[in-house]
């Protein structure tokens, strides 16, 4: 959350409701208000859990290079095979056992996390860009441009998502890049509905009036009231988001369209590594629990923050 | 409520007009039909000709208009490898996804809702705590790994389940509906019904799961909202028991956004039947549509695309409705 830059506004949406917050309590006020939400999170059980994950897999993923073995090349083809060592049981030597073509699995693991993660991340970053832009048009102008948009939305969301995902794989190829782009692309909907909602929500009230009222222009009023309104819903759908991109994307991994071998990634690895389920159960095993425990984290988190972000749920 | 009713069904139409439009515009697009009809014998005259025969130069809202005529009647096009009619092979298809969706629905929510209420009825407890990590862990799981663990585990290890396919080969059923469970039963024969239950049984868990977890944990917390009403005071305060106010009081009253939740789960479970189909190579229109994309079938892909967000809009206008049913204030609005 440190990179977020910390405005007035935001506040607002971290703490909805509450706008006159320096009215009732100065001394509070003067404490920069992502301090205060991170203090929060600080006391969420689910969410410091989820972190704590998220950061774990962070770290292995930054040190793949010193914690594996073996070695991919600058363009992630590993090279390196050993037939005659190959389907080995963990070992002191190979931790995870080796794989069919005889790679140690550990490498491969370390570096595919580095693959799920920016995959999560770069596909949820796409559909919020385009999502926020798509939502804060509709919300803004109204009449046919937002007719227009969320209908489109709702033909979009009338897909079951991995569908949708296999369809646009087809139109524009397989590889890492279009599985994050088809990922992204199907996720837009939620995010723009989101934005739309706090566009609608804010757009009447009346320091926005006040604001407009001052000469503030149209674009002002969007990025310095109403956006950052819609920041904590936003930041809460994308944790969960992220854990929702990285599913879709194994799974088309695992159908073979998703990142291409000799490429290491959990999906990939585990469509690799199917047929060896009878002979070398542990190949097929371990690359899923590193998906669920990813999945696992950044459910945590967002469920977390959403008790810290949305009061009503305080408590509950 | 007719008068609901009819007003949600027309309201369903655009979505359905978009979802055939967009099917097209996507699909129909990809690829150079002209390479995919004439193979080898490709030229440029044979091409020319085949785009005059098939009218491709028209312009795209007439293409998409011809489309839709189409399938309105019936006509899906021909299946680009195995040269039969889509249409054919969709009916051969679709049961077989329905039975196994049906059966994770059913499980789902036969899982789900009860453990939902014993977490809200037991709040802030150990037991509460257990069920929404299980819960937590149900939705992270992806279903492809999960399906390959119980294969695994329960068929492979304990030998519980057969691993693949509906039924044992030499099993004959007369097909009624298609779905053989219910074939088995309604021509009375038990030894194909135990079999076809037999087989049902490990995709139905592995397509469950995350809908199973995703209804927990709705019903939960709808049950908590509602357990803090005042009726619920009230009813508590005439003296009555613990369970009579959850299951008569409270209930009820959970089940709105819990339907809700049934609803879109059913859609993603259409989705996640792409993935356990292929895994336990079930003949249905997941693996069917999986198949057609490795090998390039636009027109099977198409129509699979097309039934299954069908299926997903229809499904919805189902939720819709049963709202009414149980909110009859609904549908006066």
């Amino acid at each position: 959350m440190s990179d977020v830059e910390t405005t007035p506004p935001e506040r607002d949406a971290l703490l909805p409701g509450i706008a006159d917050l320096d009215a009732i309590a100065p001394e509070a006020a003067r404490r920069p208000p992502w301090l205060d939400a991170l203090r929060r999170i600080r006391r969420s059980r689910l969410a410091m859990a989820g972190l704590l994950i998220i950061g774990l897999l962070g770290a292995i993923a930054l040190a793949a290079p010193a914690i594996a073995s073996q070695h991919p090349d600058d363009n992630g083809v590993w090279r390196t095979t050993d037939m005659r060592n190959r389907e080995q049981t963990p070992s002191a030597e190979h931790w995870m056992g080796t794989d069919q073509l005889g790679r140690d699995m550990l490498s491969r693991m370390v570096y595919a996390a580095r693959m799920s993660l920016l995959i999560g991340v770069v596909s949820v970053s796409l559909a919020i860009a385009i999502g926020t832009l798509l939502g804060a048009v509709a919300g803004f102008l109204g009449g046919a441009a937002d007719m227009a948009i969320m209908r489109f939305m709702d033909i979009m969301l009338a897909f079951p998502s991995i569908l949708l995902a296999l369809a646009i794989v087809v139109l524009i190829g397989e590889g890492l890049i279009n599985v994050m782009l088809a990922v992204g692309i199907i996720s837009i909907p939620t995010y723009a509905r989101i934005v739309r909602a706090s566009v609608l929500g804010e757009i009447n009230r009346e320091y926005v009036t006040a604001s407009r009222a001052l000469g503030a222009s149209g674009s002002r009023i969007l990025l310095r009231h109403v956006l950052p309104n819609a920041l904590a819903p936003l930041i809460v759908a994308g944790s969960l988001g992220i854990g929702s991109a990285i599913l879709d994307a194994a799974g088309l991994g695992f159908l073979g369209l998703g990142a291409q071998p000799p490429l290491a990634e959990w999906g990939l690895m585990l469509s690799d590594t199917r047929q060896k389920l009878f002979t070398a159960p542990w190949l097929v095993a371990f690359p899923g629990v590193a998906i669920m425990l990813t999945v696992l984290g950044f459910n945590l988190l967002g469920d977390g923050l959403r008790d810290v972000l949305d009061p009503r749920l305080r408590g509950r | 409520m007719f008068g609901y009713v009819l007003r949600r069904l027309l309201l369903a139409l655009p979505a359905l007009l978009g979802v055939t439009f967009l099917t097209y515009a996507l699909l129909g697009a990809t690829g150079d039909p002209c390479a995919a009809l004439l193979g080898e014998r490709y030229t440029t005259e044979r091409c020319d000709a085949v785009r005059a025969r098939y009218r491709l130069d028209d312009p795209l809202p007439i293409k998409y208009g011809r489309y839709l005529g189409a399938v309105l009647s019936g006509d899906l096009g021909d299946s680009v490898v195995s040269k039969r009619p889509v249409a054919e092979e969709l009916r051969e298809k679709f049961p077989a996804t329905m039975e196994l969706a049906l059966a994770a629905v059913v499980l789902a929510v036969l899982v789900g809702i009860p453990l939902g209420i014993v977490a809200a009825a037991r709040h802030n407890t150990a037991i509460d705590l257990a069920a929404m990590i299980t819960a937590l862990i149900g939705v992270s799981m992806p279903v492809f790994w999960l399906a390959l663990m119980l294969i695994y585990f329960l068929a492979f290890k304990a030998g519980l389940f057969p691993t693949t396919g509906r039924l044992s080969s030499g099993m004959e059923l007369p097909t009624i509906t298609g779905l053989y469970t219910l074939d088995a039963l309604l021509s009375g024969r038990w030894e194909a019904l135990r079999d076809a239950v037999h087989h049902l049984i490990l995709p139905a868990v592995a397509l469950s799961t995350i809908p199973a977890a995703f209804v927990a944990r709705i019903t939960r917390s709808a049950m908590l909202e509602v357990l803090g009403q005042d009726y619920i005071r009230t009813a508590r305060a005439k003296g009555l028991t613990e369970s009579v106010v959850v299951r008569r009081h409270a209930l009820k009253n959970a089940l709105l956004p819990v339907v809700t939740v049934i609803g879109l789960q059913t859609g993603f479970l259409l989705s996640g039947a792409v993935l356990t189909e292929t895994i336990f190579a079930w003949p249905g229109m997941g693996r069917w549509v999986v198949t057609a994309i490795t090998s390039n079938d636009i027109p099977v892909v198409q129509a699979g695309v097309l039934v299954f967000a069908t299926l997903f809009v229809m499904i919805n206008l189902l939720v819709d409705l049963s709202y009414a049913w149980l909110d009859p204030r609904i549908s006066f609005e």
